[in-house]
Parts: structure tokens; sequence; C-alpha cells
């Protein structure tokens, strides 16, 4: 009995980490996983999957796939773990889609895990935008501040000195440039904008170098 | 996805009247790109304007499926 709970237990904490790490590398979140770290949702997100993985070993139970098994504790645990790791992808399991005029439905496991995906979604959209207001307030008094004194309110330059800092803090010119020449860079007319840019494009380590506090 | 179906989704899916920042937030944008579009989206009644915010209009009401499943 005690074999089959750490099994369990074993494929939850493997599909959980998973989830999270998902989460974390995603295009959409990694430059604003600091302010979702330990948010409810995403605890609620891996728990989720982890109760898959532990559905998914009770319907695969054992000789389903076989792992050549010798006698140490590890490769005990090897087929809990793997079941665990490859949960989010089952669970993403597409045959076909339906698609009529203006829309397209996944048949598959993913008919289930795809609204549940924007679901979460959705809720970390939220949380990091409010928790952004709150990160950036204090850069913005002191920025906005700066724009009027040391740049004679001149957007333009002050856009110009960003580059320049991001060339000297950022490794990768390509992505510099690229930022630069942006559409969403080239139209922002206010500090905010600009701010809210360098943060979602770099992260927070960069941003917290060119913007000290 | 271009810009104006990315924040017509957005607006369906929230179903409540949201600021222009939080759409710009949401599509990964900025105000003064989203401000501009929506401009356009509300002469086509796809958008409305509640107070500062801004909520799906009337001729985009009945595709909310789409946004559901995000294609």
């Amino acid at each position: 009995m005690k074999e089959y709970i750490n099994s369990y237990f074993a494929a939850f904490i493997s599909a959980c980490f998973i989830s999270y790490f998902r989460v974390y590398s995603s295009d959409k979140f990694h430059n604003y996983f600091f302010l979702i770290i330990i948010d409810w949702f995403l605890v609620l997100n891996c728990i989720i999957y982890g109760c898959i993985s532990i559905a998914l070993l009770y319907l695969l139970k054992d000789n389903v796939v076989s792992i050549p098994v010798n006698n140490t504790q590890l490769s005990h645990y090897l087929y809990p773990v793997g079941i665990g790791i490859i949960t989010k992808g089952v669970a993403d399991v597409n045959f076909f889609n339906v698609k009529t005029d203006g829309f397209s439905i996944p048949i598959g496991l993913k008919t289930f895990t795809q609204p549940l995906d924007k679901f979460f979604e959705e809720k970390f959209d939220g949380v990091c935008f409010e928790k952004s207001k709150v990160y950036m307030e204090a850069y913005l008094i002191k920025y906005r501040h700066e724009l009027l004194t040391s740049y004679c309110n001149d957007i333009r330059r002050f856009k110009a000195a960003i580059i320049l800092k991001l060339n000297s803090f950022h490794p990768d010119k390509k992505k510099t440039t690229e930022f630069e020449s942006s559409l969403n860079f080239t139209k922002a007319i206010s500090v905010d904008e600009t701010l809210v840019l360098v943060l979602r494009e770099f992260g927070p380590t960069i941003f917290n170098s060119i913007f000290p506090l | 996805m271009d810009l104006s179906k990315a924040i017509l989704n957005v607006l369906q899916k929230l179903n409540k009247p949201i600021g222009v920042d939080e759409i710009a937030f949401r599509i990964r944008s900025t105000s003064s790109v989203v401000r501009e579009q929506l401009e356009k989206l509300s002469e086509a009644h796809l958008v409305k304007r509640v107070d500062t915010d801004y909520s799906i209009g009337d001729n985009a009401k009945n595709s909310g499926l789409e946004s559901i499943y995000g294609y």
C-alpha cells in the first residue's frame, strides 16, 4: 500500500514540477514570472496537472510501458516519474480539429485541457497586470520626473538613452536591435509605456540594471 | 493574430469593460498602439466605450466561441 502511495506521490510531484516549469519557460510569462511565483492560480494549475498524472498512472497501471528494472529503489520510481513528466503531453493529445466558419475545436484530450489552459492563462495575465502596476509604481514616479529634469521632456532622447544602456547591459545585441525597431517601441510616447516594454521584453534583472531606484 | 482580433478576443473572453492599459498588457502591446486600434474598432461598433474603459460592441457579440478556443 505504501509503495502505491509513494508511486502516486512521485507522479504527482513530477507533473506539478513540469507544469510549474512550463509556465516559467513560456514566452508569455517568463519575464513576469517573478510576479506569480507563489500565486494560488499557479499552485492550483500545478495541482490539477498533478491530479491528472495520478489518474493517468491509475489508468495505465503497470505493464503498459515496461521499463527494464534492476532492484534499486530509484528504478522503482522511474515509471511514475515518467508518467508525471509526460502528463502534459498526453493531456494535449489532439486527434483532429473540427473547423467551422469562425472557430476550430480540438478533438481529443485537448478538448478538455485547452479551455483549462486558456482559463489559467487569463488568470495569470490578470494577476501579472495587477502586480506589475504595484511593482512599477515607484519606477514610474522616478523616471517620469527624470524625463522632465534630465531629458527636457523629450521622449526620443529618453528612449535613445535606454537603447544605449540596453546595449551595455544585455549580451544579445540582435535582440536589442529588434527591440529598437519594433512597432511597440517606436510608437511608445510615454515613460510608462517604455518602462513596461523593457520589463516585458528583458525581464526584471535587466530592467533593474537600466532603471535603478 | 492581428491586433484587432487580439483586442476583440480579450474583450470577448473577459466580457466586462477593461481599460486600455489592461488590454495592452494582455495582448503584449502598448497603450498608444491599442488606443489607436480601439478608435477604429469603435467606429465600426466592434467595441464600445464605457467611461474610460472598453467592452465588446454589438457587431462583435456573435463570435464568442472563437475566443474560447483561441483560433
